[in-house]
């Protein structure tokens, strides 16, 4: 079957591959932790370790905009019972800390298995309304440097991307390397041939550069 | 295929010097019948030998009892009998040192868990033999060159235009409409349900066949997509690849799992592969056949920027409509243009700008010189990169010059070859039909005529603007190719 790869296991992987991430260190304990967001800086995000939780938000396991030590601590604590409660019996292997990322455009890059094609790469406008409106494009694996800038520009929402109404441009260009890092040849899809699903979601872009700010990574067993 | 050119792996298929057919029959109701029929008609010139346990001769042709009792050697066989034969035929076929079989017979995957079951055998049987079979379930394999047809009144003339097809039933129809709209064939392969091989294997025959300059397909669903895509990708760089997916929708996806026992595959993921490789998806059959017969009698255009000539407001409208739907834009003429365009012989009050629109009458005076001279005019201009013509039959037989009507419309096909064989830009024609059995007539007549001449004829505007548009997007592909391949 399938299972998923821890996040820190997923974004280290994905940095491997030159795809930047936020800045972060995993904690066992409190004061590990806080040692861990004195040293990335505040504000920072929590996020809890667990093989046994598929959905980290839902079970009360994320926590963001930390901005002090007394806050973490406090947000520490509420986590770890939040999550006891959702799951008693789960294996919990610690905290991920994380710089929090400064607000930009939000996009989806993700990869999955199609029956006919193999392979297939996706690029779509993050937010809500993502999967109300399918604004996606999608390219079998792997893609040119020209496919994935196609696929950036074939999107409805291209335009949020290029200053519409008075928003930044952003950095197309660092999402493109993004797309191939995933898709391209010899990128991660073609290396980790046991990655079943991929999400980066959201990659947020700025005028300048972008980072994955979440990732799943589902493998499939026995590999 | 180790050591050897797929041209030449593939040459049984297509260049068999002799036939088997198993399953030949008497009865003309049967495919037996019309496999031995249509192959001999046509004039194939290599042996045919008909297999038939009934009959001592098939439509003329001596039978024989089994494929072992042949004395020859057989290049290819065409399989025709019942489902559940098929896997001893096949041994038998082997055992005769065959290369090839084409199965035509149904009754395999696409019927349910029975046939599934025999067309596993089917493929066991060409595993252990080593033997290659295309279909079951399909309608064989057309070569004009060899004289090999699965369809009455194929043309002899060779073309440039092959089809690889899912469907049985596409194959044979493409080769007839085809055929009236102006195409002329190389080849058309139906793969059936790809036991062996598929539309991977044909589509790489093609891209080297030397002989075939255009590709056309009809997929509902590949086995190895992303080879496909590769392939696709090498072959759209050297010739278009012209695609009909079917099952594009729910409903279709339905229909598809009952016609051929496999599901159709994300259209999504299609779109994405249309744009990867340069493929041209089509909707529809017409337009698959539309499209090659521009890639056939047109250069590519340089750009988008289109010139209408006819006659008509509401059709000018419409036509400018249409234009920009398929993203063709209305060229704008430069004013030596316009200024030369004064003195083509038009009358005075109609409009000499894009797209220009003009009684139908003046078109047709001095033998059709007027429509040459503007043809000509218009094709000088830089700004123009494809030209137009659209006529309205009924319309130019009901009121011009009554008694001269007919031979008013002649004019005007011949302005328009005139014009065309020294045009710097593609141009092409539409005759606007009405149904009525005259008026389809003398289009027919006419379309002969443009046809024989080099100038592709469209029924609609719609039509003629949608295939227009293909080439451009085309020649837009390559551009892109060549600028990625610069880059590097």
């Amino acid at each position: 079957m399938s299972y998923l790869l821890p996040e820190n296991k997923a974004k280290e992987l994905l940095k491997s591959f030159g795809v930047n991430v936020p800045h972060s260190k995993t904690a066992k304990a409190l004061e590990e932790a806080k040692a861990a967001a004195c040293e990335i800086g505040f504000p920072v995000a929590l996020k809890i370790i667990s093989p046994d939780i598929i959905h980290k938000t839902e079970a009360g396991g994320v926590c963001l905009g930390i901005a002090s030590e007394e806050e973490l601590e406090q947000k520490y604590n509420e986590l770890l019972t939040r999550v006891r409660e959702y799951k008693p019996d789960a294996r919990l292997d610690g905290v991920l800390v994380e710089s929090m990322a400064k607000p930009g455009m939000e996009v989806i890059v993700g990869a999955a298995r199609d029956e006919e094609f193999g392979k297939v790469l996706m690029f779509g406008i993050g937010g809500v309304l993502v999967e109300l409106l399918e604004d996606v494009s999608i390219r079998v694996i792997p893609i040119t440097l020209t496919d994935a800038q196609e696929m950036i520009q074939e999107t409805k929402g291209y335009r949020l991307l290029t200053g519409y109404r008075g928003r930044p441009r952003v950095d197309l260009d660092a999402i493109a390397k993004v797309l191939l890092a995933v898709g391209g040849e010899g990128g991660l899809i073609e290396q980790q041939k046991n990655i079943l699903e991929l999400d980066i979601n959201p990659l947020i872009v700025y005028p300048d550069g972008c980072v994955a700010v979440d990732a799943r990574i589902i493998l499939e067993e026995g590999f | 295929m180790v050591g050897v050119s797929i041209l030449e792996y593939f040459k049984p298929i297509f260049y068999p010097k002799s036939i088997a057919i198993i399953g030949a029959s008497n009865n003309e109701a049967k495919y037996g019948f019309f496999a031995t029929k249509y192959l001999k008609d046509f004039g194939y010139e290599g042996r045919i030998y008909p297999v038939t346990r009934s009959s001592e001769e098939v439509y003329g042709l001596k039978a024989y009892k089994s494929v072992m009792d042949i004395p020859d050697e057989v290049d290819y066989a065409i399989v025709v009998v019942a489902a559940k034969s098929v896997p001893q035929v096949i041994k038998e076929c082997a055992a005769k040192g065959i290369k090839f079989v084409n199965v035509w017979s149904g009754g395999f995957s696409e019927t349910g868990p029975e046939g599934k079951k025999l067309e596993d055998e089917v493929r066991d049987a060409v595993r252990t033999t080593g033997i290659r079979l295309i279909g079951p379930n399909c309608m064989g394999v057309h070569c004009t060159s060899n004289r090999m047809t699965m369809v009455p009144g194929a043309l002899p003339e060779v073309g440039g235009v092959s089809f690889i097809s899912q469907s049985g039933g596409f194959s044979t129809d493409v080769i007839r409409m085809g055929q009236a709209l102006g195409l002329r064939f190389s080849k058309v392969v139906s793969v059936g349900n790809s036991v062996d091989l598929s539309a991977n294997d044909f589509l790489a025959y093609f891209a080297a066949d030397p002989e075939t300059r255009i590709i056309m397909a009809y997929i509902e669903r590949l086995k190895d997509g992303k080879e496909f895509v590769r392939l696709a990708k090498e072959v759209s760089q050297e010739k278009p690849i012209i695609l009909l997916k079917g099952g594009q929708t729910e409903a279709g996806r339905k229909a598809v799992s009952s016609h051929t026992g496999t599901l159709a595959g994300n259209y999504r993921v299609w779109q994405g592969v249309f744009k990867q490789t340069g493929i041209i998806p089509v909707d529809s059959l017409e337009e698959m056949l539309e499209t090659a017969l521009g890639f056939s009698f047109l250069q590519l255009p340089q750009g988008r920027r289109i010139a209408l000539i006819g006659s008509g407001g509401g059709a000018t409208v419409t036509a400018t409509d249409l234009c920009s739907r398929y993203n063709l834009t209305l060229a704008n003429f430069n004013p030596e243009t316009k200024e030369k365009l004064k003195s083509t012989g038009i009358p005075a009050w109609a409009i000499l700008n894009n797209p220009i629109d003009t009684a139908s009458g003046a078109l047709a005076v001095d033998e059709g010189r007027v429509l040459t001279n503007l043809i000509r005019t218009v094709s000088s201009d830089p700004g123009v990169d494809i030209i137009l013509v659209h006529l309205n039959v009924q319309n130019m037989i009901a009121f011009t010059h009554v008694s001269k009507a007919r031979t008013y419309f002649q004019n005007m096909v011949t302005g328009i070859i005139r014009a065309t064989k020294e045009s710097r830009v593609p141009v092409a024609a539409v005759l606007r039909r009405n149904g009525e059995l005259e008026i389809e007539r003398i289009c027919y007549e006419e379309q002969q005529r443009c046809l024989a001449e080099g100038v592709p004829v469209y029924p609609t505007i719609a039509s003629g603007v949608r295939a227009l548009s293909h080439l451009a997007a085309y020649r837009e592909y390559k551009e892109k190719l060549e600028r990625d391949t610069s880059i590097k």
